[in-house]
């Protein structure tokens, strides 16, 4: 019992830190330009779809990540320099962005089904093997999506809190007037928020391809579980999105182990709903 | 240095700003006068292209900056500091005011301007790895104040500074007002009733809906009945 308990401990850390990857994407987006972006799910499978691209050309894992993340990054940018930024003058452009990220969705998802086809892709494991110790076994697979996770989770958080352009992105999300006063350049701010936004949730796609597969519409699922995630940390909150990620990712793997996978969503939304009922804010309700 | 012409500025149809012509000169002390909501802000707030006029144009330095981005006109030198501070109240005073100095001009003397800055307000010295948010109100407006400092301006439009502050501390302010007015730089004050600075400003201006309806020195403000009345409370 104890050491099923530590394998799915294991396993929902793991998870954990894929998703806090991702959800803390969605909250860079939400929290510095109010903007709930429905096509961050279509990132998330551009990066599977990347993964399997790169890799069918037999070159192996690591030319993946070369070339898939500067990709992604572009992505992201262009997304913001060619559909959110002529909205921004707008006095409503929240809700206009909301709706074309919408048409986004959908455009990229039938554009990866136009050129994929409509099947599942698999891809093979990045690492096989695994480690033992004493009872418990440790795959590669899971230890290296934790390690990439946690290497590019950290370098996330010091670009924020170290670098000039980290702290004017922290700045637009907790004052945009404020930082346009004290002449941060909004326009690139919202251009890396995006493209960094879009790099997070494709460089999950890319880690998570070999365990879920990689499909035209998967993009959803993950919109929803980011959805849930950034809601229960508090939206627009990093700090928030971090501590959900792994407190839903053990969720998820002690539900699937014991009660059943058709269960994870149900006992994420009733994690949810409850913790809103208690604090609607959410676990931390502001940007940090 | 500043120069504006027959601006008019809306709020949607809303007209804010009716035909204000304005102007400043380099080093000048200048004080922008009259009740709330007559769009004494408003003004301020088109000059440093937070707001965009209908009509009208603005001259900074002899340039055209009315449909200039606030970003290129804070990077000219010319800075706003709102009377609802905007300060980025979950970080540390001293990342707000790092912040503060992030053009590239004025990144080049963060250094001596964050010694002086802090030197002008020890208050804050004492506070800066405390969060924004756990200010005083007072501190806050200094902060909004010191960072506006920071942008190393030549030009500061400031917006009632010393709104709901103590009669003390809004004399430290207009101390500190008057300090970086004496080392060269231009400011333009806004404030509800004349302050103590009326004695030193080399003009003063009067905002009633939207109109300029007074222009002069102190003296000639005293001259008129209405303006007496109104701001002097005399």
């Amino acid at each position: 019992m104890l050491i099923e308990l530590i394998d799915v401990l294991i396993s929902g850390i793991t998870n954990g830190s894929v998703y806090a990857l991702m959800a803390i994407g969605m909250a860079l987006v939400y929290g510095v330009t109010k903007v709930f972006n429905f096509a961050y799910g279509s990132f998330y499978s551009m990066g599977g779809y990347l993964a399997f691209t790169v890799f069918g050309l037999k070159f192996g894992y690591f030319p993946v990540l070369i070339i898939a993340v500067p990709l992604l990054f572009l992505a992201g940018f262009a997304t913001e320099v060619i559909l959110i930024k002529p909205l921004r003058h707008r006095a409503d452009w929240e809700m206009a962005a909301v709706m074309v990220t919408l048409g986004l969705a959908m455009f990229l998802d039938n554009t990866f089904q136009a050129i994929y086809g409509p099947f599942t892709k698999s891809l093979p494991a990045l690492f096989t093997g695994g480690m033992e110790l004493g009872p418990i076994w440790i795959g590669n697979q899971n230890m290296a999506m934790f390690v990439i996770s946690i290497v590019v989770l950290t370098s996330f958080m010091l670009f924020l809190s170290k670098t000039r352009l980290g702290m004017a992105v922290e700045a637009v999300a907790q004052d945009m007037d404020g930082a346009q006063i004290v002449g941060i350049p909004i326009n690139v701010v919202f251009g890396v928020t995006f493209a960094v936004s879009a790099l997070l949730a494709g460089l999950g796609g890319i880690l998570l391809a070999p365990k879920y597969f990689v499909s035209p519409f998967g993009g959803w699922d993950i919109l929803v579980k980011a959805w849930v995630i950034t809601a229960l940390g508090g939206m627009g909150s990093i700090r928030g999105s971090l501590y959900a990620a792994f407190i839903l990712g053990i969720i998820e793997a002690m539900v699937g182990y014991w009660i059943g996978f058709t269960w994870i969503l149900f006992a994420w939304f009733a994690v949810l709903l409850t913790t809103l009922i208690i604090r609607p804010q959410g676990l931390f309700g502001t940007w940090g | 240095m500043l120069k504006v012409n027959n601006l008019e500025t809306y709020y949607g149809e809303l007209k804010i700003l009716k035909n204000v012509s304005f102007s400043i000169d380099e080093g000048q002390l200048v004080l922008l006068l009259g009740p709330n909501g007559h769009g004494k802000s408003t003004f301020l707030k088109t000059i440093c292209g937070l707001v965009k006029p209908r009509k009208g144009s603005v001259f900074f330095d002899d340039l055209d900056i009315t449909k200039k981005s606030v970003l290129k006109i804070v990077e000219m030198g010319l800075t706003y500091i709102p009377e609802d501070r905007h300060l980025f109240t979950e970080m540390s005073v001293r990342k707000n005011m790092l912040l503060g100095a992030y053009s590239k001009k004025a990144r080049k003397r963060e250094k001596e301007n964050l010694e002086y800055v802090f030197e002008l307000f020890p208050r804050l010295k004492e506070r800066e790895n405390q969060f924004a948010s756990t200010l005083s109100g007072g501190e806050a407006r200094m902060l909004a104040i010191a960072r506006g400092l920071m942008s190393d301006a030549k030009f500061l439009a400031i917006d009632e500074p010393t709104l709901g502050l103590s009669p003390s501390l809004r004399m430290s302010v207009y101390d500190i007002i008057r300090k970086v007015s004496k080392l060269g730089k231009t400011v333009l004050l806004v404030d509800q009733s004349i302050p103590d600075l009326a004695d030193m400003a080399d003009k003063i201006y009067f905002m009633e809906e939207g109109h300029v309806t007074h222009v002069g020195k102190k003296e000639d403000a005293l001259k008129d009945d209405k303006l007496r009345e109104i701001f002097l409370g005399m």
